[in-house]
């Protein structure tokens, strides 16, 4: 485990009340002014979220995964409740990378604050076109690779197999200078490996989790309540699991990694850091409270007053307790 | 009615739980109090929610029924019915309780084109989406017009039974010609809504005032049929929708309705050839926009008013 277990309260050179730093480095030169970012497929592309906050405040903003061609998505139904937390079914409804560069971009743009484009493909090709065209615009300070989507049907999850994973990794590495994150799903025995893999053919940062398959049916009629019978779960429900999975990814790596699942308080952004994420991403809470990130970000600031953290970037990966040597699985 | 297409920006904020009065079985009037609302237009909704602690996690798409200004708060009603864990928390919130309200959301109903004599058709709850709008055509119509102008606005209530009719005496205090349908013929006439919908569009031409636009809300099986009746008699028609969503501002894409596609094997140049949100291209539509069906039989039956609305 990186990070060994310090003592509690104020740290050397901290003082409390005064403006702790922010900033994290996210891999590939990227420093973003604060961990908090925007999940891909919650927060459109950004410029839907103006009328709700300043989005110039955030880390960063991930958008909505770009596929080559525009993409209409699945049929309803879509989207259900579940406990705490919701199932998808959208299946990538994407304008295109065509029509992202054109229209979204530009209306993004307009913010101060760094765009991370997310790309989904349905074949390895396709990966590396979208990375490439992307790469080639101006605006875009990093590549977030989507590489485990739930809800394709017909089309392999690239991010359940290592061979896949490694095909989508040689082909777009050479397409972008830019960082490049890669985004894991988490229907996988163990995360770690493909972490490993991610690190090893040149990802500059780890993001994970991605949506966890999962089914609801309505019991009155017996059919499943998203179209596709299987779905994303997202929401409070799922941080535990991934809680759990990105402490498990950074303690395999050496470069960032950006934990995402459920966040949607400080304290839950906290926990991810504390595990040993360098960032984070908000996702579903999105939808529920449109300035949920803005909340969170000004609850980390208070925390780090508070206890005289000079630097947030201090506590990443100082968690107490966890085992020592994570057994691995298969 | 806007005659423009914009719209306030909406606002997200804590609304206070004035009053809840229980109209039918089930089904409850919800005052709310803010501080400030911007302007709300007919069709237009909130996204509400009970809870602040995650479960359940998502808001519940509500059409505003009322909007007043009282001793310096805006004060707006809601009609809901309780089907399901969300909205029987709601209908436990009391007087004084404090709720999350954003809103108002989404496109409002456009006006009738100069000349139409507009009908409106409610189902269940359903009827509760038209008010505002019932509102603001007798204003204008009484504006346009003079006191006469009511007899222009007919409105249709269908319910399952008599205590289910629902908010006859508003629509009635506004000076609308309010007809009722109920399935088991308890009150008005006995059938579906739709069916009386027929009969008034045929009446209309016969007495030669015929209805030049249909606004439509209700169940999904009841707005395909009133789009069908239209269609045949060459009416327009606009529907007011549900869709499961999670956000009402248009990022969760939960709410995703099929379009009528000329040519379904024509490549897709936006998704929106292919699919509208209800909370953003919507909730009203055009009914022959869309391509009905997409909702098959079992799953609306069993859902009811509400549809796939989380509950």
């Amino acid at each position: 485990m990186k990070g060994t277990p310090r003592a509690k309260g104020p740290r050397r050179g901290g003082t409390p009340g005064r403006t702790p730093d922010l900033r994290v480095a996210i891999g590939g030169g990227l420093t973003l002014r604060n961990p908090v970012m925007t999940a891909s497929g919650t927060f459109g592309y950004g410029d839907e979220f103006s009328a709700h906050l300043d989005l110039a405040r955030l880390g960063a903003v991930v958008v909505k995964s770009i596929s080559l061609h525009p993409r209409p998505g699945n049929p309803p139904e879509r989207l259900c409740e579940t406990p705490s937390g919701m199932i998808n079914s959208i299946g990538i409804m994407s304008v295109g990378v065509e029509a992202f560069l054109r229209e979204k971009l530009p209306a993004l743009r307009r913010h101060d604050v760094p765009v991370v484009a997310s790309v989904f493909g349905t074949s390895v090709e396709e990966f590396a076109e979208v990375t490439r065209r992307l790469s080639d615009a101006e605006g875009i300070a990093a590549i977030e690779l989507n590489i485990g989507c739930p809800n394709i049907r017909k089309a392999k999850i690239f991010g359940t197999d290592l061979g896949l994973t490694r095909e989508v990794m040689e082909a777009t590495r050479p397409a972008t200078r830019l960082p490049l994150v890669l985004k894991l799903t988490p229907a996988v025995m163990d995360v770690r490996p493909f972490a490993r893999l991610g690190e090893e053919t040149g990802a500059d940062a780890i993001a994970l989790i991605n949506s966890i398959p999962a089914m609801a049916i309505d019991v009155r009629t017996r059919r499943c309540r998203v179209s596709t019978g299987i779905g994303g779960l997202s929401g409070p429900a799922i941080r535990p699991v991934a809680l759990r999975m990105v402490w498990e990814a950074a303690s395999a790596v050496r470069i960032p990694v950006i934990g995402i699942g459920g966040i949607a308080t400080a304290e839950d952004a906290l926990e991810f850091l504390i595990a040993g994420a360098a960032a984070v991403q908000v996702g579903t809470i999105n939808f529920v409270r449109p300035r949920a990130t803005i909340e969170i970000l000004e609850g980390l600031e208070a925390f780090c007053r508070e206890r005289g953290i000079a630097r947030i970037c201090e506590i990443v990966g100082t968690v107490r307790g966890a085992p020592a040597g994570p057994e691995e699985g298969s | 009615v806007s005659s423009t297409r914009e719209t306030a920006v909406p606002l997200h904020q804590p609304a206070r739980v004035e009053g809840q009065r229980r109209l039918a079985p089930g089904t409850y009037l919800l005052r709310l109090s803010v501080p400030q609302f911007p302007e709300t237009h007919p069709g237009q909704f909130v996204m509400l929610r009970v809870t602040d602690a995650g479960d359940p996690l998502l808001g519940r798409a509500m059409a505003v029924y009322r909007v007043a200004r009282r001793r310096g708060r805006v004060v707006i009603e809601i009609v809901y019915r309780m089907i399901g864990r969300g909205t029987r928390l709601l209908a436990e919130a009391a007087p004084g309780r404090t709720l999350w309200l954003l809103g108002p959301l989404g496109r409002p109903f456009p006006p009738p084109p100069a000349g139409a004599r507009p009908l409106l058709a409610g189902g269940g709850t359903g009827i509760a989406s038209l008010h505002l709008l019932a509102v603001r055509l007798l204003a204008r119509g009484r504006k346009a017009k003079g006191p006469r102008a009511a007899e222009a606005l007919t409105v249709l209530v269908g319910a399952r039974t008599r205590r289910e009719v629902l908010c006859r005496a508003d629509f009635a205090a506004l000076g609308a010609r309010v007809l009722v349908a109920t399935d088991d013929g308890t009150q008005g006439k006995r059938g579906f809504v739709t069916a009386l919908l027929e009969e008034t569009l045929t009446e209309g031409e016969r007495r030669g005032r015929p209805t030049g636009i249909v606004y439509a809300c209700g169940p999904m099986p009841m707005m395909e049929a009133a789009w069908r009746i239209c269609e045949r008699a060459g009416v327009a028609c606009r529907v007011s929708l549900e869709g499961p969503m999670a956000c009402g501002f248009g990022v969760c894409l939960g709410c995703a309705v099929p379009c009528r596609v000329a040519d379904p094997q024509a490549p897709v140049r936006s998704p929106r050839d292919r699919f509208k949100l209800v909370c953003t291209d919507g909730p009203v539509f055009d009914a022959s926009a869309l391509a009905w069906g997409w909702d098959s039989p079992d799953r609306s039956a069993a859902a009811g008013p509400g549809g796939g609305t989380p509950a």
